[in-house]
């Protein structure tokens, strides 16, 4: 797809080029953005945002784009969301009194309470990913497999071991 | 046989897993960039890369909805947007603004200086000329009519072209 817009020229800052990119990649940053808004109305300034992030600083973020390394509507996709995601914050924080606060969140403790010592490795990445998924963002079995680009029977699999391990850890602890 | 995800007592034990494994203030994974994780949506890294990046998602899940756009991204790579909403972002490179450069201030020609000069210091020369006059005219009067008090001056009717005794004299 990136074969069909010339990225020299939209890095160069050429009118045309910029043009046809916005017009070939508008739907799927729309699409994107929408995933993340929480309203319809915000859909069309955060999507401004994300084209304003691209061409901001002369193009700084499109110039870094490769399309040797990923290909750009994968790539514009999580731009887009993660732009959208880091604006829909501002806009909260920009919109939250200091009054409304609870005050426990405002509160730093010098002093941190001990925790219990895990080792290290105890978990794989992929395990803890996938029980972060599952039980801290409440995806399903099927998401969590079309996330991390396996079947679903590799995620139970996955889930099954990191129990396994967690049990076992928290028994022996017990003991 | 995988047991089934999700039951409540799994869940307890992966509270406790990150209540445990949260240490405040220990360095956590690098955070990777856009095309990093685009690379690893596409299953393009290598299996470093790979447990970079899912070592760095596991303590920020919420970027793993990402992630899943990116790899559904053939399902909304056709849709289109506003015909509104792709005016405005193509307004933001080039065309859309118009720079209006200042009227260059035209010669005024060397006479009309000369005359604007010379009606100045003329105006400067009257105000001077009027001032030492009248500055001139108060000393004599308080000096030369010594039995003639300041206030008693200020307050007899004025002489001169208004003298009332020179128009009764008529």
């Amino acid at each position: 797809m990136a074969q069909e817009i010339d990225l020299q020229a939209l890095s160069r800052g050429e009118k045309s080029a910029w043009d046809a990119f916005v017009r070939r990649y508008a739907g799927l940053v729309v699409a994107a953005v929408r995933g993340v808004a929480q309203e319809g109305g915000d859909v069309e300034d955060l999507v401004q945002e994300v084209f304003l992030r691209l061409c901001k600083d002369d193009f700084r973020l499109l110039k870094t784009y490769d399309p040797s390394r990923a290909g750009i509507s994968t790539w514009l996709t999580i731009v887009a969301r993660s732009t959208a995601r880091d604006a829909l914050r501002r806009r909260r924080l920009a919109q939250t009194p200091i009054d409304a606060v609870p005050e426990a969140l405002l509160a730093t403790d010098a002093t941190p309470p001990e925790k219990l010592k895990v080792p290290d490795g105890l978990l794989s990445p992929r395990q803890k990913l996938v029980l972060s998924m599952l039980y801290d963002r409440d995806m399903e079995v099927a998401e969590v497999a079309t996330a991390l680009g396996v079947d679903p029977q590799t995620v139970r699999s996955t889930h099954h071991k990191a129990m396994l391990k967690l049990r076992s850890h928290f028994s022996t602890e017990e003991q | 046989m995988a047991e089934p995800t999700g039951s409540p007592e799994q869940a307890a034990l992966w509270r406790r897993w990150c209540e445990a494994a949260a240490t405040p203030g220990e360095p956590t994974a690098a955070e990777p960039d856009a095309l990093t994780l685009a690379a690893y949506a596409e299953d393009r890294l290598s299996a470093e890369g790979v447990e970079a990046v899912e070592d760095w998602l596991a303590a920020n899940s919420q970027i793993a909805s990402d992630i899943l756009a990116a790899r559904q991204v053939a399902t909304f790579a056709s849709a289109t947007a506003p015909e509104a909403v792709i005016a405005r972002a193509a307004a933001l490179v080039g065309g859309g603004a118009q720079i209006l450069p200042f009227r260059a201030q035209a010669a005024r020609p060397s006479w009309r200086n000369a005359i604007a000069w010379g009606a100045m210091a003329a105006s400067i020369l009257v105000a001077s000329l009027v001032g030492f006059a009248m500055g001139n005219s108060t000393y004599a009067t308080l000096i030369d009519g010594s039995s003639v008090s300041l206030s008693q001056e200020l307050l007899d009717p004025p002489t001169g072209l208004f003298n009332a005794d020179e128009d009764s004299a008529i």
